[in-house]
């Protein structure tokens, strides 16, 4: 579960990125975050993982409130919770199985099970033939895949994604969103930043708009 | 937490492995990102190298030194009796049977004034000039070796006392001064060193830092995804691990070098000097501390750059 209780975030420059922001995201849920750019939807995902700190109110994940988690504790909280970015973050020295593969280095998964839970990643995603590649030998949409595949390879309990089909064409974004879809079938809580309103209509899922760094809540 | 971990089913032995594994893969890593740069890299170590090679060429020389003073014992030791002038040939030879009678001696050689000036003749190519003078000014000498070194100064007082002789010179006086010498300048090297040891841990805390800014993205990355500063660390501390040890063993090739030079160029100068060697005990400090430098060095460079890198 993601709980936000009257958080406000100021940089800072003094740019007030969001105001009083209160929602609740139940385990297992799915939501779409909309609004304009420069509306505060990516300032927002940030709170979650505490890449931001909030300057008031608080964030609770799993009923915990991440702001009074200890610094050493911050990492095992990001465990728990898959990042995908517009831009997919490879790491072009890697093969597109290892760049899947660091979560699980990360938290010192035996390679066995490393290599087992990389390729089902890989197959989930379309690009089990793809392992050896490098990231820069792959197509937009291919790299995007890989970034997906990273996120969910550690099976985090909350997936973010900031604008995951941002830069693909309609069916393949379609198709991300699709896969999105199942995650959270299976048990994943989703919180999914777009602006892509066109796409997410075929989706049903609540959405939470924002707009001048304030919430309104919208039912799909 | 612990629910989370229990749900992955792992064991803490199998953790424990893939952490060991990890270790492995760090040095693996260390190791390609040191092939990938290696001039910059062989460059740190070279100047590590450089600035350890006087000090251990200083320390070896040394050594070699209070080696080669080791090897002086009581058969070596000699001592010098300059009889009075007025002490005539019959009063030295009774002088040297006594002594020769004297359990603490185990031999005695009289060398009388007229041996001695042609000794002196002959050491320093002065016939001409010694031939001229009207009387000889040598003493008679009494060299004698003793029995055991470890009581020569009882020994000398001893003969001192004797209304024949002028004075006692010891050999072991010389060698004192010269032990004292070495054991100055090893303490001196050594403080050297100390003050070295910051210089160099700044030229592996740099090479560290760049190396980081390098990997600003893949930082990031890695803090999104849960790594620790730990995990992060790890391959860099074995970066620094590498550049010390490197660096030290060049260091110390450098210093044979140094010495070899040396030797050669004393024996074309007609010194036959044996060849000092790196003594094992500055061995056995000089590469494990040289790693640690490198590695406390990396732990603080990273330590102070990865808190910088945030992730965005």
């Amino acid at each position: 579960m993601i709980e936000f209780s009257r958080v406000s975030k100021t940089y800072p420059n003094g740019q007030a990125a969001l105001q009083e922001v209160s929602f609740r995201l139940p385990a297992g849920r799915m939501a779409f975050l909309t609004g304009p750019s420069g509306a505060g939807k990516s300032t927002l995902l940030k709170l979650i993982p505490q890449i931001e700190r909030p300057s008031s109110g608080k964030v609770l994940i799993h009923g915990t409130d991440i702001g009074r988690l200890a610094g050493w504790r911050i990492p095992h909280l990001r465990r728990r919770i898959g990042l995908i970015f517009q831009d997919p973050h490879l790491l072009a020295e890697l093969s597109v199985f290892d760049n899947i593969a660091l979560p699980l280095r990360v938290q010192h998964y035996p390679r066995e099970e490393t290599a087992r839970r990389v390729r089902a990643a890989l197959d989930k995603v379309g690009l089990l033939d793809r392992e050896r590649a490098r990231p820069q030998e792959l197509s937009g949409g291919e790299q995007q895949r890989v970034n997906i595949a990273r996120a969910l390879v550690a099976k985090p309990s909350i997936i973010l994604a900031d604008e995951p089909t941002g830069n693909l064409d309609p069916e393949l974004a379609f198709e991300i969103m699709r896969l999105f879809t199942q995650f959270n079938a299976a048990g994943v809580t989703m919180l999914i930043a777009t602006h892509a309103l066109g796409l997410i209509n075929q989706f049903d899922a609540p959405r939470l708009m924002l707009r001048e760094g304030r919430l309104r809540m919208e039912e799909a | 937490m612990s629910r989370h971990h229990a749900q992955r089913g792992h064991t803490a032995q199998a953790r424990l492995h893939a952490w060991l594994a990890h270790h492995g893969e760090s040095l693996r890593d260390a190791l390609r990102r040191l092939k990938r740069r290696p001039f910059g890299h062989l460059l740190s170590m070279l100047v590590i190298a450089v600035s350890l090679t006087i000090p251990i060429t200083l320390l070896a020389t040394l050594h070699g030194a209070r080696t080669g003073l080791a090897g002086w014992s009581s058969e070596a030791a000699q001592l010098q009796l300059f009889l009075k002038p007025a002490a005539n040939g019959r009063e030295a030879e009774a002088l040297l049977r006594s002594l020769r009678q004297d359990p603490a001696i185990a031999e005695a050689r009289l060398i009388t004034p007229e041996e001695g000036l042609a000794m002196l003749a002959r050491a320093h190519a002065l016939d001409g000039l010694l031939g001229e003078l009207k009387d000889n000014p040598l003493p008679a000498v009494i060299e004698l070796r003793p029995h055991s070194a470890t009581d020569l100064e009882g020994l000398r007082t001893r003969l001192a006392g004797r209304p024949e002789v002028d004075t006692v010179r010891m050999d072991s006086e010389a060698v004192q001064r010269l032990r004292g010498l070495i054991d100055a300048g090893e303490q001196l090297t050594l403080i050297f060193l100390l003050i070295l040891a910051p210089a160099l841990a700044i030229t592996v805390g740099n090479t560290i830092r760049l190396e980081l800014e390098r990997r600003t993205e893949e930082v990031r990355l890695l803090q999104l995804i849960g790594a620790t500063h730990a995990f992060i660390r790890r391959p860099l501390l074995y970066a620094g691990a590498i550049l010390g040890l490197g660096g030290t063993l060049l260091g110390l090739l450098f210093a044979g070098l140094a010495m070899r030079l040396l030797l050669s160029a004393a024996a074309h100068s007609g010194w036959q000097i044996a060849l000092p060697t790196v003594p094992p005990y500055l061995l056995l400090i000089l590469i494990p501390v040289g790693m640690a430098l490198g590695i406390v060095a990396a732990w603080l460079a990273s330590a102070l750059q990865i808190r910088r890198i945030r992730p965005a």
